[in-house]
């Protein structure tokens, strides 16, 4: 088959702009990897609502959230947040309720319950009687009653120090039904649990190699390096071309 | 077969198990420590961390402790304590039994930590068991460590020294 000279040298120009255009991103991203620590890129965070998107990393969004008298108790991954404050003590297992009682916080979590002063405060903290899980809660009489895993119901003491057997109807407050945090509880403590967002190498990185894209990305990066073989090889094929055109005898 | 063949198994099931994350082991629950000492759990005694005693923990531990209110159980001159204390990362559990200023036993109750859990062994506990106090709130024995598990000891020293300051705190022994 006989190549025409001149359609060859359009097809090599064109495929040249676009991958120019990738080369010029390759080069500007691969010096800036080869000086990450210089340029401190991976120490620098970005946390912009399109990285989020582009990444996927959902918005923190609380587990439970319990009012408590003045106070909202919220669980956000195991952090506990007392309104927007993180409170220094985790939560064991899932949120079960919070309650407002004799002037300090009663928080039901899973596997204890919480005492804490209004200010957050951790008074002491009650593992529920046989090491058991509480599903549901209640404040009855400036009590606590829990429902738990095994089907027993326990209430708080008087002193809140131990828990006692209760002949009294199921609680009804659990995970489930807890409330919608304030939306201005809720964004402060997005701020605050949301974590830092990617690196500024990650995201070089991932331009570089194209995988910011997913695997179409990656796949395009790998025809754009296939490309410039071929340009390479276009353009020493016409400089072969031209050399002969000139040896030629007119 | 090659012994290195036979080993792979073991080695890569320890490989997994140490990428595994850490939770909580309860050894042995609180309630079922002071049963066994003979204390009611359900009628523990009440000590507030406040002013001074706080201050004295915090010069022991470095830190304030991690609530205002400790419960604690007493018979006779016996006091059961279950304290907290963050090895590295997590609290760690342990019970203890003080009689006339000595630890007369002392256990770990709740490890959750991911490396450390050696203390649990009843011949690292054992060597508390007599420790009391100097006059300037340190243990009047050395405690051997365990490798590997710096933190975690270091955690039930400090543990150990309070729970003797408390002990004698409550019973006007200081």
């Amino acid at each position: 088959m006989k190549i025409d000279p001149r359609r060859l040298l359009a097809i090599h120009r064109a495929v040249g702009a676009v991958v120019a255009a990738f080369l010029v991103l390759l080069a500007i991203t691969g010096v800036a990897l080869n000086h990450t620590e210089a340029l401190a890129l991976d120490q620098r965070h970005l946390d912009a609502p399109w990285v989020r998107a582009l990444y996927g990393i959902p918005e923190p969004e609380p587990e439970q959230a319990f009012a408590a008298g003045q106070h909202w108790l919220s669980n956000w991954n195991g952090r506990l947040f007392l309104d927007h404050r993180p409170l220094a003590t985790e939560s064991r297992g899932e949120l079960v309720g919070a309650f407002a009682v004799q002037g300090i916080l009663a928080v039901i979590t899973a596997r204890e319950l919480l005492l804490l002063t209004p200010e957050g405060q951790r008074i002491d903290a009650l593992a529920y009687p046989g090491d058991g899980t509480a599903r549901a809660a209640a404040m009855r009489d400036d009590r606590i009653i829990l429902g738990l895993a095994d089907g027993r119901i326990v209430a708080t003491n008087p002193a809140f120090t131990a828990f006692r057997p209760a002949d009294v109807a199921a609680p009804a407050v659990s995970p489930a039904t807890g409330e919608a945090l304030p939306a201005g509880i809720r964004t402060a403590i997005r701020e605050q649990a949301r974590g830092p967002g990617i690196t500024l190498e990650r995201l070089i990185l991932d331009l570089h190699s194209g995988r910011i894209a997913g695997p179409v990305g990656v796949w395009l990066m790998d025809a754009v390096a296939v490309a410039l073989v071929a340009l390479v090889a276009s353009g020493l094929g016409q400089r072969w071309i031209l050399r002969r055109r000139h040896k030629r005898p007119r | 077969m090659h012994t290195f063949a036979r080993t792979l198994p073991g080695l890569l099931a320890a490989l997994l198990l140490a990428t595994l994350p850490a939770r909580a082991e309860t050894y042995q629950a609180p309630e079922a420590f002071v049963t066994e000492a003979g204390g009611d759990f359900d009628a523990p005694e009440v000590l507030w961390l406040t002013g001074e005693i706080q201050d004295t923990i915090r010069a022991i531990l470095g830190h304030r402790y991690a609530s205002l209110r400790l419960r604690y159980w007493r018979d006779g001159d016996e006091t059961l304590w279950v304290l907290e204390e963050i090895g590295k990362e997590k609290p760690i559990t342990l019970g203890f039994r003080v009689a006339d200023g000595a630890i007369v036993d002392s256990r770990t109750l709740v490890f959750r930590e991911s490396r450390g859990w050696e203390i649990r062994f009843p011949g690292f506990a054992r060597q508390f068991r007599g420790a009391r106090l100097t006059d300037d709130r340190r243990l009047d024995r050395a405690i051997d460590g365990i490798t590997g598990a710096t933190l975690s000891v270091n955690a039930y020293r400090r543990l150990a020294r309070v729970a003797l300051y408390l002990h004698a705190e409550v019973s006007g022994e200081d």
